[in-house]
Formats: C-alpha cells, structure tokens, sequence
C-alpha cells in the first residue's frame, strides 16, 4: 500500500480499524524520506528511530484497545523552529549550535497527544526570514515539483516534505507569508490561521506580532483536522485568544458558497502578475460565481502601496529585538573573548548569516534613535490603517480571493543577490500578516509546464472555518494535489 | 536621507555585529535601497491615527497570578555552553581575560 500517498485521516482511521499498522505507516514515509532526500535536503534533522518506537507504541497501544487519538500513527514533519523536548532546533542557522530545547512548544505536544508522529525537523530559511529556503545554514531545499526550483519560503522544508510524500501533515510558521508562499510554489494547501488562534509557545520568535503556526497538507480536510488538533487556548502565550473553538472538521462537512460574496481586489490583478496565476483566480471566481457565490470587487490601495515597506520596517524590528538573545550565554554557538561585548559581536556576527544580519541591521536602525519616530512609528500607523482598510474590505464580501504569490516558483539562485526583489515575493501575503487575518493558499493544480497553481483566500479574523468551506469547494472543482515525484521517482 | 558607511558601521555596533570590509559596501548600498522603499510611507495619510490602538475584539488576556515551580533549571543550563554551579559563566564585561580565569 502507497502510504506516503493517503490523507491523514484515512491512516488514522486504517490504523485504528486495524488495517494496518503504524509501523507500516511509518516504515513507508520513511522509505519515501530516504530516497528522496538526498536530492530534496527537505529535513535538518530526521527523527526515523524515534518515529519507529513511537509508531510501535502506538501499535501496542491500539492492540490493547485504546485510541491513540485523532491523528493516530500519522507522520508528521515540524519546521525547526519549534521547540521539540530533548531534539536538536536550529532555525536554520549555525548560532544554535546542536542546542536540545528542554521543553515541547504547545503544538508539539497537541500533536504528540493526538498520536501523530514526528518523522522529522524541516529546513527553512535561518530564523524564518526568506522566501526560498536557500538561506539556510544547512543548504538549500528543492522544490519536489522541479528540482531546479525553489520550495518558497521560509517553511520550504516543511512544504516540500508534504508535497514528495514524507508526511501527508506538516506544521510551518508564518510571519509574511512563510507558509502560503511555500505551499503555493510546492503545490499544496497551507493555512495561516487568524493571529492568536494557535500558541506560539515554543516557537522560537521572529516578529512577535507577526508570527503564527499553521498546518500545510495535500487535503482541505487534512487541514482542518490539524486545527481541530492544535487550535487551542494556551495561557502561556499572551497573545492566544481565550475560549472555544468551532469544529474546523464540521465546518466542511457540507461546504456551500451559495449566497456568499466573494471580493477580487482590484490592484491584485494585472501588472506584474503571472499570466497563469491571474487566469487561476479567474477562473475560480467563475467557478464560485456558478456554484452560486456573488463575485464584487473590492480595494486595497493601501495594502497595496505601502505593505511590503511597512512589513520591511515593522518585522526586522522585532526581530532585531527577538534575536538580542543569541549572545553565546546560555545555548548555542559561543565565540570566546576577553570581554563580553566582544564575545557577543564575535558569536553573532560568525552565527548569523548574511540575510539575518541584513534584517537585525535595518530593524536595529528603524528602532534607533533619530528615526524611530520617521520609520517604526510611521509604519505602526500604516499597519492600523491597512486593518481598517481590509475591515472595509470584508463589509462588502465574505472572503476575499487574491493571488498567494507573484510569480510561479522561481530557479535556485535566481534572487539570492537581489534580497529587496526576493522580499516582492511575499507582497501578496504579508498585508494578511499585518492585518492579523486569517489567509490560505490553496492549489488549483498545474500550468502545461507543469508547474503548481494557487489562490489565496482571505477572511476576517477568527473565520478560519469559512476559508476551510471556501477551500474544500474549491478542492472538489480543481482536484486534490497528489503527491510530487521529486525529480527522481 | 543619505546613508553612509559611518551610518551602517554605527548600527552594527548597536546590534553587536561586526561587518566584515568587503560586506559593509553592499550593505550602505543594500541601506540605500530598503529606505528609499520605506519613505513611500511618508506619501501614506497617517494623521490622527493611534498606532497602538487595538482593533476589536483581540485583547491580550492576562492570565492568573499564580506562583509555578521551574523544575528544570539545571536542564536548561546543560545547553549552555560555560556555566559554573547554577550560574551561566562570561567574561567580564570591561575584559579581565580568559573567562576560565574568573571565578
């Protein structure tokens, strides 16, 4: 049986029905992982022993007559900037050295807790910031639908191991785009859930304000089922709003979009954007508007205009805060010096690499004095007034449609010496970001080249479960992704 | 603005890094550039707005009060890469020589 190719609620369901075995399961994803990953570099670490004593714990413990959970056996991949108890997390870069977190980050233990299995630590761009994984201390990831290409970024190990059939589920982070750039370029599902919806303990912080977890899957109903898992209220995150969540599950049991109005932003469409991406967007809202949605238009100027420079003021000052940490104390690379200023400049300029030096730069100099007012404080205001304009946005439509990326995926060092053009990778999703919304790339299949298509669907905060009933309309017309061949089987 | 290399040098020095020579005329340039996309911002209308106001019903909730046991202080501290007892161990901050001298 062709594991690595099924959904994650149809190996739970086998497992637990006694089918088959977790072992199987877990044996076949790891197959698939070794033979593809000399070519992908998808994983910075893959956990194989200890996915195999979990796999046979949970066989022990269906045997017995207990259920494991809703995510029984099912292998799971996590970005490597979550904290998993006693497993090396390197973000990516050097400066973390072979540091082994003493503690689960939430989602991990949610996860764990329902059964799933973690097969491996997913490359990503060094502490999230990138849009290709190639800024990474640990090489850069392939693309598993054209190996000459990039994954996106900076969830690129995560989306590229659901997309090749290491795992049908794998979690990524989000801060501008970091998981519905990636899931668009590797042809898959990504969500980013509203800001506050999932903890973010144990994610190892990028922009604070900015940051979500999220789920990348080749289902919308694989995607719904890791909300149902990781959706939860966690007092140790500030930021995670108190109180139920709906069922995300039920919310796609019997989607419709009859009635419901759905926005196409006018300055998205056009100018520099793919032939084949507009025509994508296109052609779903004539397939929504026959399915009996009501297409409108609607603005984001400002969206539009100020963004990406807002974006680029507001994160790497967050970051540039966030990252004052790694100093060579208390984990890490160390370099040694007389004194402790030197020791601090010798560690991080040598862990560092060259992007997130670039950032911690511009956010130290947005954050300075003289220009916090001109830059930092300016670009807070524009955030408020792109919160405005999409919440303008959302009284004349239900859920907007707008394209997740620019461009289809590019090649491998096509803008690693151009950060400012590789940062317009993420103009469509970063405003989603700002405004705190939820937002999701959904795949709408491939181009004659062969290349993956997408949408992003946008709604107002907390109505993750309608971009769930928007997806899986869209997945029963466009076709579910299968499973990418990764240029070798 | 004009941003030069006396700029970016004291920015480095601020966030505790050391640009190396053949970096630090790629990154005045790189300076350059980002800060030329930022002052679009200055066309944006921002007056009267509350950068800080919160919009709606997303309020950071506090949670209780209550005391909690740490119970894996040492844990934490086998990641470090010197410590001493209990303690992270640095050098001296003015300089004092080899960390291992200290004590």
């Amino acid at each position: 049986m062709l594991f690595h190719e099924m959904e994650a609620s149809s190996i739970a369901s086998g497992i637990r029905e006694g089918e088959f075995t977790a072992k199987d399961v877990v044996v076949d994803c790891l197959a698939r992982m070794r033979a593809l990953e000399p070519v992908l570099n998808a994983l910075i670490t893959p956990l194989s022993e200890n996915a195999l004593a979990k796999a046979v714990g949970i066989d022990a413990a269906v045997s017995s007559g207990k259920d494991p959970g809703s995510l029984c056996g099912v292998p799971v991949v996590i970005k490597d900037n979550m904290c998993a108890r006693g497993v090396r997390t390197t973000c990516g870069s050097r400066i973390l050295g072979d540091w082994k977190p003493p503690y689960d980050a939430t989602v991990v233990d949610l996860l764990e807790k329902a059964g799933a299995v973690v097969i491996g630590k997913s490359n990503m761009d060094e502490f999230a910031m990138g849009s290709s994984t190639e800024h990474s201390a640990f090489g850069p990831t392939s693309n598993p639908r054209d190996t000459d290409r990039v994954p996106g970024g900076s969830s690129g190990g995560s989306a590229a191991s659901v997309a090749a059939g290491y795992a049908p589920i794998a979690l990524g982070s989000d801060t501008g785009g970091s998981i519905r750039q990636p899931a668009a370029f590797c042809g898959i599902h990504g969500l980013k859930p509203t800001y506050g919806l999932v903890s973010r303990w144990g994610l190892v912080a990028f922009a604070s304000s900015l940051d979500q977890i999220g789920p990348f899957a080749r289902s919308v109903s694989d995607i719904a089922l890791v909300m149902d898992t990781i959706a939860r209220y966690d007092p140790r995150d500030s930021t995670c709003r108190p109180g139920d969540r709906p069922g995300y599950r039920e919310s796609i049991k019997a989607p419709t979009v009859r009635g419901k109005r759905v926005g196409i932003v006018r300055e998205f469409q056009g100018g520099s954007l793919d032939p084949d991406l507009g025509r994508s967007i296109e052609n779903t809202a004539s397939m929504l508007a026959s399915s009996g949605a009501e297409i409108v238009d609607v603005s984001l100027p400002e969206s539009a205009a100020y963004g990406l420079p807002c974006y680029y003021i507001i994160a790497p000052a967050e970051a540039s805060s966030n990252l004052a940490r790694f100093d060579g104390v208390r984990y890490g690379l160390r370099e040694d010096a007389a004194d402790l200023i030197t020791q601090f400049i010798r560690t991080r300029s040598k862990g560092f690499g060259e992007e997130v030096q670039r950032r911690i730069l511009t956010g130290t100099f947005a954050l300075s004095s003289g220009y916090y007012d001109a830059y930092y404080l300016l670009a807070l205001k524009v955030r408020r007034r792109i919160c405005v304009e999409f919440a303008d946005a959302f009284e004349a439509a239900d859920v907007i449609l707008m394209p997740a990326t620019p461009s289809l995926p590019f090649r491998k060092g096509e803008l690693i010496d151009d950060p400012i053009s590789m940062y317009m990778s993420d103009v469509f999703t970063l405003p989603v970001n700002l405004a705190g919304l939820p937002g999701m790339t959904v795949s709408t299949g491939m181009n004659d080249s062969g290349l993956p298509l997408s949408v992003q669907l946008v709604a107002p905060r907390w109505e993750d479960s309608r971009l769930l009933e928007f997806a899986a309309v869209i997945e029963a017309w466009a076709g579910r992704p299968g499973v990418a061949s990764g240029g070798v089987l | 603005m004009a941003i030069d290399e006396k700029d970016v040098l004291h920015v480095a020095r601020l966030a505790r890094l050391d640009i190396a020579p053949d970096r630090i005329e790629p990154m005045v340039r790189y300076f350059q550039d980002i800060i030329g996309h930022f002052r679009t911002l200055e066309k944006c209308d921002t007056d009267g707005i509350d950068p800080f106001e919160e919009s709606g019903s997303h309020l950071c909730p506090l949670r209780d009060d209550e005391p909690k046991a740490w119970d894996s202080v040492l844990e934490a501290l086998e990641e470090a890469p010197l410590r001493e007892g209990r303690f992270f161990k640095v050098p001296a901050i003015g300089g004092g020589g080899d960390p291992d001298a200290l004590s």
